[in-house]
């Protein structure tokens, strides 16, 4: 059904019905050619049908593949060279594809839902291709309806290798607002295509190139076809894909996707960038990258991590003429911001699964900007600092060395707005962090970062494992103005900006007296705010605060069985004192420090704090557990009693802990989780963080370890939380105590936000024999921030 | 404070304008009190404050006057800053007479910086840093009238960054 509808959009799309036309009739000229770079998606599929042109139909093909939408397309291509097409017919599927999610957002075109009602649409499409067989042999039987959506792409894109190039260095201004004219003036270029092909070194010589590809174009297609560079075969190949543009459109529908298959279009027309650049042209995604393949070689600008803003501006290459371009461009611009917005909401929608929002977004985003996935495209490159700017450090040179991050891997969904204290967060849906993911923002980019082994080696041999930068220093030393001179800019210029009078050290006392989270918020508001809070000591004062004991024990103490059993009387006082005591006589063995810890992250304190284990304070630790019990039966009926219950963990600085086991709501017992609370359940206990790089782990144990971890290796990821003395407060003359032994994670959402109980277990205080208890219904523990516990922050 | 009666000082603005002080009170600027011991006994001699206006002083004297027979914080701000810090609270008067437009709070910050005066610059930092607390990063641009220069992609970017804060 997308194949249908698409064609029809297509075909009302003024522009592509132009180039459609164009296509048709000039088969032989660069007009074929565009067409072709449309076949080209569809070529695959139309390959079988058409026969005409046998070269371009497997490149058509091999993109059709790729694409079913663009199959179609690929048919009437897969007539025209095989070979060629086949590399062409990969980039320029790609390149369909977002032509294609272009035209159809701009036109009718119904959106496509799924796979079936493309196939459906494929085979009306082959009928119909087939019907119109006789007339594909020329360049006008492409015409089918989908035919004109096609050729734009496909003009585009086959002219574009060599304007592309062109373009490019023109480029960086306005590529995109060219799409639509390009698309007829690509036409042209196919015939040019041979030409461009030798050329595309030569961007001066577009316009001769152009028209000589016309004229050859269609000598061409004939004899070109032997060339695999020439985009002569594009133009036959165009013809062809000038049917597929309704094949294309059929793609669009599917264009949620299209953001990362034109990354991945992108990066193989890149490949094929010289030779089959052309037939990469088609599809905007592989137009763009083929541009800076070839510009790479050719341009300064075709730098590691540009190839992105390339492909955006490689877009509007399609026009043939870079007047034309100009011209175009400024009135589009604004539109084209708009309907870069919405593309962006639109891939934010399609991510987290709103996928008719995504739809309807992305049609939108195309109506009003043909080009709009490729200038988005070029937004998110902008965000990447040029590779040649030479201010950067080695660590914004790392951060950048992620060359072409996808869309789709910038954006990520935006995470529930969370609310002080709330239940929703207690289901867990990604995996727990690994610490060699520092950020999550990282494993999509990829920055360097030391494996996870390398890691756990370096954190047992040396004291200092070094860190990779963090993100945002890389993002810091990546703006064109040095952050020490950034500013605080004025909004609304009838309002004073007072704030921007104060200088640094005036800013600094200020944050002294925020929370951490304020403190970030306010580094949210723009860049200036963003730097001082970065290099903020607030970091060190809160950091000397949390990295101390029991969070930060001496290296090779022994962590385990620290008398206890000789601790009877349960008293809070008692035990804390012991504890310190503990703590004091170890602490004169080797000892890690804050200043240790800091120096992994290169002297970043806020990075320290970010990346190193801490147990939370802000808020408590819950684990919602259920069970069944069978209820007392009755003849007929069975009555079965899920029970849920909770348990709390409050962690204090000064290394007490409150563990609370009942069936009561978090909300009543959050508010009154203090050493107030007294009730059936209630233990108090003193904890210990046994941090990933504490070289000596409880070795009393080992089996409950590796039960929960299956190797040492997993479990030196975690720093595991140790809670022991657990007594139930007010009663004399206990009889037993517990311990509690945890693992200390971090989920999608947040840091040091999840406990996996590893051990629990009971000492008879008399008898000294140690039970494991079992964990039959034992939850994680997830951490809920709590507004009115202020931690010492 | 065990004042010698009316002992004043004379302070010159930056406008021009001069302010006839106790001393007690101009002491409260630990800025001001050195230069008198560097000036010595010259009566009469005004100070000049060339970076101090009019209008803030008289509204920082104000605070001064008010605060003048508490003991002076001690020179190395340090520990003694730490502990002053870590309450947010502002003392109740303070709070009423910090109420002021932005513009001179901020200039109160200034002046309170230059003539050092700390438990001041403190009163004027906790108002800054309460007015900050619980608003969204939109809030505190509105209220400071600062405008957010990121890029959208910047701002995704640090939003991503900032995401382990916000949980």
């Amino acid at each position: 059904m997308t194949g249908t509808p698409t064609i029809d959009s297509r075909s009302s799309t003024p522009d592509v019905d132009e180039e459609y036309e164009v296509d048709i009739e000039g088969e032989g000229e660069g007009e074929e050619v565009s067409g072709g770079g449309a076949s080209t998606e569809a070529g695959d599929k139309v390959g079988d049908e058409v026969e005409i042109m046998p070269n371009l139909a497997k490149l058509a093909l091999s993109s059709t593949s790729d694409f079913a939408s663009s199959t179609d397309a690929r048919t009437t291509s897969t007539r025209l060279e095989n070979s060629e097409r086949e590399e062409h017919g990969v980039d320029e599927d790609d390149d369909t594809h977002k032509a294609s999610g272009i035209r159809n957002g701009g036109g009718p075109a119904p959106v496509p839902n799924d796979e079936d009602e493309l196939e459906r649409f494929r085979a009306q499409w082959r009928a119909e291709v087939k019907s119109k067989a006789g007339s594909t042999s020329s360049a006008k039987s492409g015409k089918p309806p989908g035919i004109g959506n096609s050729v734009t792409n496909g003009g585009g894109v086959q002219v574009g290798p060599v304007r592309w190039k062109e373009r490019e260095h023109e480029r960086d201004g306005n590529v995109e607002a060219y799409a639509g004219d390009a698309g007829m003036k690509v036409d042209v270029d196919p015939g040019s295509n041979t030409s461009t092909g030798l050329d595309l070194g030569k961007d001066t010589d577009r316009v001769i190139e152009i028209q000589k590809g016309k004229d050859r174009a269609v000598a061409a297609e004939n004899s070109s076809l032997a060339d695999n560079h020439n985009h002569r075969r594009q133009p036959t190949t165009r013809s062809t894909k000038i049917r597929s543009p309704v094949k294309s459109t059929a793609k669009l529908p599917a264009s949620p996707i299209s953001p990362k298959k034109a990354l991945q279009n992108t990066q193989r027309s890149f490949q094929d960038a010289d030779g089959d650049g052309d037939d990469d042209g088609f599809g905007p995604l592989t137009s763009a990258s083929t541009f800076s393949a070839a510009k790479g070689n050719q341009s300064s600008a075709a730098a590691a991590g540009k190839p992105i803003r390339y492909q955006g501006s490689i877009v509007p290459p399609g026009s043939s003429s870079g007047q034309t371009n100009g011209a175009s461009t400024n009135p589009r611009l604004s539109d084209e911001e708009r309907a870069v917005q919405m593309y962006a909401k639109a891939v934010e929608s399609e991510q987290s699964g709103k996928l008719n929002d995504a739809l309807l977004l992305y049609r939108r985003a195309f109506k009003l900007n043909d080009d709009v996935d490729r200038a988005y495209a070029r937004s998110i490159a902008k965000t990447h600092p040029n590779t040649n700017s030479t201010t950067n450090d080695k660590s914004s040179a790392q951060a950048l060395v992620p060359p072409t991050p996808t869309s789709a891997d910038i954006i990520s969904p935006t995470p529930p707005s969370i609310e002080p204290y709330s239940f929703a967060r207690h289901i867990q849906l990604d995996p727990d962090y690994e610490k060699s993911h520092p950020i999550p923002d990282q494993s999509a980019t990829p920055t360097p970062q030391a494996p996870p082994q390398n890691r756990s080696a370096k954190t047992r041999n040396h004291p200092d494992p070094v860190f990779p930068p963090s993100p945002l220093t890389a993002l810091l030393s990546s703006l064109p103005t040095p952050p020490q001179e950034l500013t605080f800019l004025q909004a609304d210029e009838e309002l004073p900006t007072p704030i921007s009078k104060l200088p640094p050290e005036l800013i600094e006392p200020i944050l002294f007296h925020l929370d951490v989270t304020s403190i970030e918020r306010f580094g949210s508001t723009c860049w200036r705010a963003r730097y001082l809070t970065h290099i903020s000591l607030v970091w060190r004062r809160i950091l000397e605060k949390i990295y101390r004991p029991p969070a930060m024990l001496p290296t090779g103490e022994q962590i385990v069985g620290n008398g206890f059993s000789n601790d009877v009387n349960g008293a809070y006082g008692s035990n804390e004192r012991e504890a310190v005591e503990e703590d004091q006589s170890k602490r004169r063995e080797k000892k890690i420090e804050v200043k240790d810890l800091v120096k992994r992250h290169h002297g970043e304190w806020r990075t320290t704090f970010i990346e190193e284990e801490r147990i939370r304070m802000d808020g408590c630790y819950i684990a919602v557990c259920h069970y069944i019990r069978p209820g007392a039966g009755e003849e007929w009926v069975t009555i079965t009693h899920m029970i849920t219950y909770h348990r709390f963990l409050r962690f204090y600085p000064d290394g007490n802990v409150i563990s609370f086991l009942t069936t009561d709501h978090p909300s009543e017992i959050v508010p009154v989780l203090r050493p107030s609370i007294r009730g059936k359940g209630l233990h108090f206990g003193r904890w210990k963080l046994i941090r990933t790089d504490s070289p000596v782990h409880p070795s009393n144990n080992p089996d409950s370890e590796v039960d929960a971890n299956t190797n040492t290796d997993k479990m030196r990821k975690n720093a595991r939380v140790l809670i022991t003395d657990l007594l139930e407060p007010g009663v004399e003359g206990p009889k037993y105590e517990f311990e509690m032994e945890l693992a200390l994670r971090s989920t999608g959402r947040g840091r040091w936000n999840k406990l996996e109980i590893i051990e629990y277990r009971s000492i008879n205080l008399l008898t000294g024999e140690v039970l494991a208890l079992a964990l039959k219904h034992q939850k994680p523990f997830y951490f809920s921030k709590v507004r009115s516990y202020n931690p010492p922050l | 404070m065990a004042d010698k009666p009316k002992q004043t000082v004379i302070l010159q603005t930056s406008d021009d304008e001069q302010f006839t002080v106790e001393k007690a009170v101009a002491e409260r600027s630990a800025m001001i009190k050195s230069m008198m011991e560097d000036l010595g006994d010259q009566e009469g001699m005004p100070i000049p404050l060339p970076n101090v206006s009019s209008s803030v002083l008289t509204k920082i004297l104000e605070y001064c006057d008010h605060h003048k027979n508490e003991p002076l914080p001690a020179p190395d701000a340090s520990d003694a800053d730490d502990s002053r810090r870590r309450t947010s609270e502002i003392g109740e008067w303070d709070a009423r007479w910090i109420q002021v437009d932005q513009e001179m709070l901020f200039e109160i910050i200034l002046a309170a910086n230059y003539l050092d005066i700390k438990p001041l610059l403190d009163v004027g930092c906790k108002t800054v840093a309460n007015m900050i607390k619980g608003k969204t990063p939109e809030e505190i641009r509105k209220l400071f009238n600062i405008t957010n220069d990121f890029t959208p992609e910047e701002e995704e970017q640090i939003r991503k960054e900032n995401e382990w804060a916000e949980e």
